[in-house]
């Protein structure tokens, strides 16, 4: 049973005589309970891809289900019940907001959408305890580190049992240690939670803990590969080479 | 939650905006206390003139409350561009985008109303320190209090109010407008250019400092001919237009240039850290030039304003000076002098009084240059001559230097505007009608009074010269112990009015009041005067003044977030941090500095232009340049403060970890 479909997706930017096809027409399915990554150099279209799937961006034509619901159908003043009910993100930059603790912007949703306190408490200490966070639930984001912070961006795209989580780049302002970490945060969300996670990620070590690796040049798919039985390092083997294939990249590769 | 979040949103705000908030808190409270004052039955009472002020008030406020309304609006743009990025987070959490600009709005509400309740009582200290400045200024006996009235804090609320429905609306409009990806990306864009090559910004420099020059021109123009042509306030109008798009020319395209000459010439630009400086400001020209124009328009306008008042205050002294230097004097025949005294003594302590003479000269030497001496009648055909003894007496009693002249000599004392007509002026050998041949030793205009004599000038000749010349009138002068009020003036025109009026030979009564001339008088109603345009002269350049050191410094302050990494990695490098400190204060300098730079150099050439009109009723020709320092004095003491803090806080945002 698939959680997110997309059919013959194209974004386009500019106009007239200087288009430029960012997503130009893409077509693929992520199941439930799948953990995918989308990789490609810089400017193959993977963020705009991930924004179109966010409803951050538009596409320009084509379809895009997550649950039953076609997005691109959806009204922009029912887009945020949507978001709320069905999407989770992680970024690069944590996005956080300071004046809150940990715990409030765990909880910021719930709480704006007025669920009962008790419940939004229970929640917030189950996901935290699972993610190892419940140690500075009332510290305020700038009093604990880069991983920390990720990790209650986690928390926070947890919260609200999302059909999908979307991830950009969370690894991207780690240090290697912490992406590990996180990395393995997130493969935990995924086996024990049953999270779907999809992940836009240019690094190959990131992608190496996924179920399926999406390749994406000049806007359309390029490749797919399927982890199935491999251990993480054939798989990140085999990345490298579909990586060294594609050409390009190649500082991304080493 | 959504309230708590706004509420804790404030905090942080407050903190971050600080400079901003203290000046819409002074800007509310002064017009809370102006408006105190013109409301108040006690101050009104005071002076004719005074119920003027009420309704110039209402005008003036108009025109504070765009500037203001301006100020807020840029300031919650701003606030709103800062946290644009938290804004597509909430959305993107799925918060609806309703909720979220409720909470905005609600957040500059609660921002507006703190500063209005806190500015209810400031205003009110202020009203009451403005009262004593009347008080002081009218030179009444005693205080007044002013009166917290109702009508003042609903008329400060409706212009908040209005001041906060527009803000509202517009970020309103702003927010409505914006998608979740235009509120991700807000932040990393930048304003657009406004001219897209470096060649169409130096032209456009060119252009516009063209547009100035042929606008000052017009100006000085103007105001060298006659002023009274009713042309004037369109012509004024005009220049005025063109200035302010000369300026706004100006300060849109000055960045590139500077910008270039530093890249130019590699003697400025490898010197130091002008190449940083330079970047960093031609960045910030480039990207808010039209409102750094804005920022120019205000200074150049608070700088006017300020040097209008001056001038103004300026005129009315000299006036006073020029009307009566004396507390009371009188001109009449000499017989009936001593019943002015009479009346003078029931009421007021006498100091010192002195009579004295004025004699004429029939040949008429300097009346015969003058055009008015074809239509004066035969009796009134002569010159006024006064002794020198006499002369230097008058003197003494406005404590000021003799004079001394040569046995063959003579001065002639005239008003400025004498001096300046050349025949009059080159009259310099002189025979008296009884036959003297006198030199010319001084041509004075300082020390000028209007009443010294009937005529605008008046021969002063060594005591033994006046022989034989006829006595014209006499004059009497009297200081006074106490301060002299125009009650006195009333009681001589009763008390002795069949000196003051007489029947003419078509039988009619005519009064001639004009022969007593009593200070206290005089003061009153220039004083009114001089008071309103002060008062609201120097209170909307203080508005100017605040909106654009508020702006600029929270265009600064925002920038030290982003600073404080590039001052981080300069610190690793070792550069010691006195020199950061040297470079943050040049910057902050630049940055305050290059928006009043032209403004200062059109309000010399405005002022001085304005000063061939003013400087026959000013001291001297040259006191404008008193006048234009003292307020571009005015002008920095309040633009300095702001670029202190601005300075402060600044480096506290860099050393903050």
């Amino acid at each position: 049973m698939y959680v997110l479909k997309i059919e013959n997706l194209k974004k386009y930017y500019g106009v007239n005589t200087n288009i430029t096809k960012a997503v130009n027409g893409i077509s693929f399915n992520v199941n439930k309970g799948e953990f995918v990554a989308i990789m490609g150099a810089s400017g193959s279209g993977k963020t705009t891809l991930l924004h179109c799937i966010s409803t951050i961006d538009a596409p320009t034509s084509g379809f895009i289900t997550i649950g039953n619901k076609d997005i691109t159908k959806i009204k922009e003043d029912e887009l945020a019940d949507f978001r709320k009910e069905n999407l989770g993100f992680i970024f690069q930059d944590f996005n956080l907001l300071d004046t809150m603790t940990i715990e409030e912007n765990i909880a910021l949703s719930l709480i704006i959408n007025k669920e009962d306190v008790k419940e939004i408490d229970k929640k917030v200490v189950t996901i935290a305890t699972k993610l190892g966070i419940s140690d500075i639930l009332k510290k305020f984001p700038y009093e604990v580190s880069g991983g920390q912070k990720q990790r209650c961006a986690c928390a926070r795209a947890l919260i609200n049992n999302p059909k999908i989580i979307l991830a950009d780049e969370p690894t991207g302002a780690l240090d290697s240690k912490s992406s590990r970490m996180l990395l393995e945060t997130m493969e935990q969300m995924n086996t024990d939670l049953k999270a779907t996670i999809l992940m836009v990620t240019h690094d190959s070590f990131s992608a190496s803990f996924c179920n399926r690796v999406l390749f994406l040049k000049d806007g359309k798919i390029f490749n797919e590969i399927i982890k199935g039985e491999k251990t993480r390092k054939k798989f990140f083997n085999e990345i490298i080479d579909i990586l060294t294939l594609l050409g390009g990249d190649v500082d991304n590769v080493i | 939650m959504l309230y708590k979040l706004a509420i804790r949103n404030v905090k942080r705000s407050a903190k971050d905006y600080i400079i901003y908030l203290l000046t819409i808190i002074i800007s509310f409270a002064l017009i809370f206390a102006l408006n105190l004052i013109s409301t108040s039955d006690a101050v009104m009472k005071l002076s004719k003139g005074l119920d003027t002020f009420q309704y110039i008030m209402y005008f003036i406020n108009a025109v504070v409350l765009g500037v203001i309304c301006f100020l807020i609006n840029y300031t919650t743009k701003f606030i709103f561009e800062k946290r644009s990025k938290e804004f597509g987070m909430y959305l993107l959490l799925g918060i609806k985008k309703r909720k979220i600009n409720r909470m905005f709005l609600l957040e500059s509400l609660l921002l507006g109303f703190a500063a209005f309740i806190i500015s209810i009582p400031i205003g009110f200290i202020v009203s009451q320190f403005l009262s004593i400045f009347i008080v002081k200024i009218l030179e009444l006996p005693q205080a007044i209090f002013i009166h917290l009235n109702l009508k003042s804090i609903i008329l400060l609320s409706i212009y908040v109010s209005i001041i906060y429905l527009l803000v509202l609306w517009f970020a309103n409009k702003k927010m409505k407008k914006s998608s979740i990806n235009d509120l991700l990306t807000l932040e990393k864009q930048n304003e657009r250019n406004i001219t897209k090559s470096k060649k169409h910004r130096n032209i456009l420099f060119l252009i516009s400092i063209c547009i100035g020059i042929f606008a000052l021109i017009l100006w000085n123009i103007k105001f060298q001919a006659n002023v009274y042509d009713s042309s004037i306030l369109t012509i004024a109008l005009g220049c005025f237009i063109l200035l302010i798009i000369s300026i706004y020319g100006v300060m849109i395209s000055v960045g590139d240039l500077i910008l270039s000459i530093v890249l130019n010439n590699k003697k400025i630009k490898y010197s130091k850290d002008n190449l940083f400086i330079a970047r960093t400001f031609c960045a910030k020209a480039k990207t808010m030039g039209f409102v750094l124009g804005t920022l120019s328009m205000l200074i150049t306008l608070a700088l006017f304003l300020l040097n209008i008042s001056s001038l103004n205050k300026g005129a009315y002294d000299y006036q006073i000076e020029l009307d009566s230097p004396y507390d009371i004097s009188v001109m009449d025949k000499k017989e009936h002098l001593k019943d002015y005294l009479e009346v003078i003594k029931e009421d007021y302590t006498i100091k010192n009084h002195f009579i004295y003479d004025i004699y004429k000269d029939k040949e008429a030497r300097f009346l015969k240059t003058l055009p008015s001496y074809d239509y004066t009648s035969d009796e009134k055909k002569y010159d006024s001559v006064i002794k020198l003894s006499d002369y230097n007496r008058l003197l003494e009693l406005r404590g000021k230097g003799k004079i001394s002249l040569n046995k063959n000599e003579y001065s002639i004392i005239a008003h400025l505007s004498y001096k300046n007509d050349e025949s009059f002026s080159k009259i310099k050998a002189i025979t008296l009608s009884n036959g003297l041949k006198l030199q010319q030793k001084d041509f004075i205009t300082n020390n000028f009074w209007v009443r010294l004599s009937n005529t605008g000038y008046t021969i002063i000749v060594p005591d033994e010269a006046i022989y034989n010349l006829e006595s014209d009138e006499s004059h009497l002068i009297v200081n006074t112990l106490e301060k002299t009020t125009s009650a006195l003036r009333e009681k001589i025109k009763t008390k002795l009015k069949k000196y003051l009026t007489h029947i003419n030979k078509e039988g009619k009564e005519v009064t001639t009041y004009y022969n007593v001339m009593v200070k206290g008088e005089l003061e009153e109603e220039t004083n009114t005067m001089t008071m309103i345009i002060s008062t609201i002269c120097i209170y909307m350049a203080f508005i100017f003044i605040a909106s654009v050191g508020t702006i600029i410094a929270i265009q600064s302050l925002s920038d030290s977030n982003k600073y404080k990494y590039r001052y981080n990695v300069l610190s690793n490098l070792g550069v010691k941090d006195e020199n950061i400190y040297k470079t943050i204060k040049k910057q902050l300098l630049i940055l305050f500095g290059i928006p009043v730079l032209y403004p200062i150099i059109i309000n010399f050439f405005l002022v001085y232009s304005i000063n061939n009109v003013y400087k026959i009723i000013l001291a001297n020709n040259g006191i404008y340049l008193f006048y234009f320092l003292g307020s571009l004095g005015q002008f920095l003491v309040i633009y300095v403060v702001y670029y202190v803090a601005t300075y402060f806080s600044f480096k506290r945002n860099i050393k903050e970890v």
